[in-house]
């Protein structure tokens, strides 16, 4: 177990990679430098996985291993990088400023396998939505127009697909919305999806005028079950990023600073877990819960809510990075704090089985000069 | 008395004649065309002025009609699907009765893509550098969907410089090609003559002995293209292109409407695009700069019925479109202001 909240031990302990600027692909990006607890790496391989975080405003940070099994960083650069979620291990969608990305799993090169690369993702498609504020991407499995892609699209209060013929497509709002028109009203932000379609969405107030939620970021916010378009849960502070995870529903309860589980029956909600931070963005691997934790800033949206309480009173500062939580025991069992001049985590995925993802970005020629092609190209065919 | 006078700063200066614009009135139509990097919108203003609009995107290689109405633009690595952004009898904030927005792309990487033309939600193209006619892939750049006889192997290598690509109701059916070289690059050889039209159904030579063939359009029961190098406009009887009229400069981009063919011309500043080939030199032996822009010809008769000059820095035309019942149309660049700060959704009720 690790000790985050004393700032000495924690150094202690850990090891720090600092991301230099020699190695970021753009020049205009601020190098940052990731501090992990001493089990981080050893957690990664023990559990064969990688994880991927949306750093904002620009980062998307892939962490995985190298053939030490020591971690190894790549990260690329977007105009705001936003809701993430991965389609299985070979597909990414991730949201932005006004755009939705899809990611696919393109041929690696015998050098990038040697190095021990056994991943790429590179941007295939791009959906322009325009700024709708997107917060989370789930898919859909039964699939559907737009790939099954499903966004939490928090300026339109409402649930909504990519469109090829539109900027999106509404497909559900909330009932305490009283018509569909453009505007963030209650703050719908996150997604659990189901089996059988999105099955809950988190959002900060039942509230239906512009802007309204930002009077119920001290626990107005409440959980809404889709199909019955009914609130199974209230009380919570700033809900984020509901997730179906071996059955039961989670929900990170960000301006408390904790993680908790859901019972849509009877509406009570239990804390598993908390740590210091505005938790945002959680995935799973098996007993584990990867939440993202960003910074509340005096004044900013993320202040004067229960988290700064808990903070201070435990005398903690909050942190920028990821929490690795027990689900049985509720413990923080690892931790990769990021220090530079973001402030916030917006999500995180794991790809389990991969060991070292590598990307490509849409700055600079390295995207737009790649030629990727089927090994089968030079047979002939019938074009018929 | 002083007046206020804006002006919108651009790049490029369009001089229509009179038959241009009065053509556009009588078919009520608009044209785009993409010039370097951007696309030119070509229509009315509300008091039937000639205006023309520009919208930047990445370097243009191709411009058609997709599915659902929609426009497709290749530009660069990026293969764009423009649809409207009005309800029909609505107006954009600049008064046009079209609006066209980017709403998503599919990267190609670095085939160069030419010619595009939509096969239902699919696109198929001309790939420059892999010789060979691609429609879109998920996972790959490109999937290749047929390739020349002559080409040994695919490689973005650019062999035979594949031109431009047909469709017959509906079906990707021939290629115009500069060459059948199947070396790296070695269609540079063969500009002058080496030039083909291929029938990719049944793989058989339609015609040879063609100057740098582009754009084929199936019209009236026969094959039109342009011959680049002579600048010449006809179409393929019997295995003979038939000219029907030139222009003074590098003739690529066709589109036919009305009876009227409408060819881009190119010319770059330096020349260094038609030097060497036919229409370079017939322009040297008259003293003549080669003209950049449309020119509009009446298919029966080859009687030149109107022209659209394009002065300034960039002078490549690399296809044209003609939008029908549009009188003016606005279309959005794919990072610019609009595709961040507006967007568009179906609905049944008035918000």
């Amino acid at each position: 177990m690790c000790d985050y909240s004393q700032d000495d031990r924690a150094v202690q302990h850990s090891r720090t990679v600092t991301i230099s600027e020699a190695a970021l692909p753009n020049p205009d990006d601020a190098p940052f430098t990731l501090t992990m607890s001493s089990g981080f790496e050893a957690w990664l391989s023990d559990n064969d996985t990688s994880l991927a975080f949306a750093l904002p405003p620009s980062k998307l940070v892939f962490i995985g291993r190298d053939l030490n099994d020591r971690i190894a960083v790549y990260e690329r650069s977007f105009d705001k990088t936003m809701g993430l979620t991965a389609d299985g291990t070979h597909r990414i969608y991730m949201g932005g400023r006004y755009q939705i990305w899809r990611f696919d799993d393109v041929p690696l090169t015998a050098e990038e396998t040697d190095e021990g690369f056994d991943r790429c993702f590179a941007p295939r498609q791009v959906w322009v939505t325009g700024n709708i504020n997107v917060h989370d991407v789930a898919i859909d499995p039964r699939g559907g127009p737009g790939r099954g892609v499903t966004l939490a699209a928090t300026r339109f209060s409402c649930l909504a697909r990519p469109s090829d013929d539109c900027g999106f497509e509404p497909v559900w709002q909330p009932s305490f919305i009283s018509s569909f028109r453009p505007g963030d009203r209650c703050h719908l932000n996150g997604l659990a999806m189901g089996a059988d379609g999105p099955a809950f969405v988190t959002a900060v107030g039942a509230t239906d005028n512009l802007e309204q939620w930002r009077t119920e970021r001290r626990g107005g916010g409440v959980v809404v079950d889709v199909a019955s378009n009914e609130i199974v849960a209230t009380g919570l502070s700033m809900p984020h990023s509901p997730r179906l995870h071996d059955g039961s529903l989670y929900v990170t309860h960000s301006g408390d600073g904790s993680l908790v589980r859901v019972d849509p029956q009877s509406g009570t909600w239990t804390e598993v877990s908390h740590a210091p931070g505005f938790l945002r963005g959680l995935t799973f691997v098996g007993k584990y819960a990867i939440a993202g934790s960003s910074m509340p800033r005096s004044g900013d949206l993320y202040s004067g809510l229960p988290l700064d309480d808990r903070l201070a009173d435990a005398n903690q500062r909050p942190r920028l990075g990821l929490f690795i939580f027990d689900l049985a025991t509720g413990a923080i069992v690892e931790w990769l704090f990021v220090e530079g001049a973001s402030r916030e985590i917006f999500d995180v995925i794991a790809l389990p089985g991969v060991r070292r993802p590598m990307a490509y970005g849409i700055v600079g020629p390295e995207l737009a000069d790649s030629v990727w092609l089927d090994p089968r190209s030079s047979e002939k065919r019938d074009p018929r | 008395m002083s007046v206020i006078k804006t002006v919108q700063l651009l790049d490029f200066e369009a001089t229509a004649t009179d038959s241009f614009v009065d053509w556009l009135e009588r078919t009520n139509q608009s044209i785009v065309l993409s010039h370097t990097n951007k696309l030119l919108m070509c229509g009315r203003d509300v008091r039937g002025d000639f205006v023309a609009d520009q919208a930047p995107f990445d370097r243009v290689t191709g411009v058609c009609h997709g599915s659902r109405s929609s426009l497709l633009v290749a530009a660069g690595h990026e293969l764009w699907r423009l649809t409207d952004a009005l309800s029909p009898g609505d107006a954009s904030p600049t008064g046009a009765d079209r609006w066209l927005m980017c709403r998503t792309a599919r990267f190609v990487g670095g085939v160069r893509p030419a010619d595009p033309v939509a096969v239902d939600d699919d696109c198929w193209f001309a790939s420059v550098k892999l010789s060979a006619v691609c429609s879109l892939d998920d996972t790959y750049s490109a999937r290749v969907q047929w390739v020349p006889e002559f080409i040994t192997d695919v490689q973005p290598d650019m062999r035979c410089r594949l031109t431009g690509l047909g469709s017959r109701d509906g079906i990707p059916t021939v290629v115009t090609s500069v060459s059948k070289s199947d070396t790296a690059g070695g269609w540079a050889e063969h500009t002058v003559n080496g030039g083909v039209l291929i029938d990719i159904t049944t793989n058989e030579v339609l015609a040879s002995g063609l100057s740098m063939p582009h754009s084929p359009r199936w019209h009236n029961g026969a094959w039109w293209l342009l011959q680049a190098g002579t600048g010449e406009l006809g179409y393929i009887d019997d295995s003979r292109f038939i000219a029907v009229a030139r222009i003074d400069g590098f003739a690529r981009g066709l589109a036919i409407s009305d009876g009227v063919g409408l060819v881009g011309g190119s010319g770059s500043r330096w020349d260094e695009l038609i030097a060497g080939l036919p229409v370079g030199d017939r322009l040297a032996a008259t003293g003549k700069r080669p003209t950049s822009g449309i020119s509009m010809f009446d298919l029966t008769s080859g009687r030149g019925v109107g022209e659209l000059t394009l002065e300034g820095t960039a002078r490549e035309v690399a296809d044209v479109v003609v939008l029908a019942k549009t009188r003016r149309v606005e279309l959005s660049s794919p990072r610019g202001a609009v595709a961040q700060d507006w967007t568009t959704f179906r609905t049944d009720h008035e918000l």
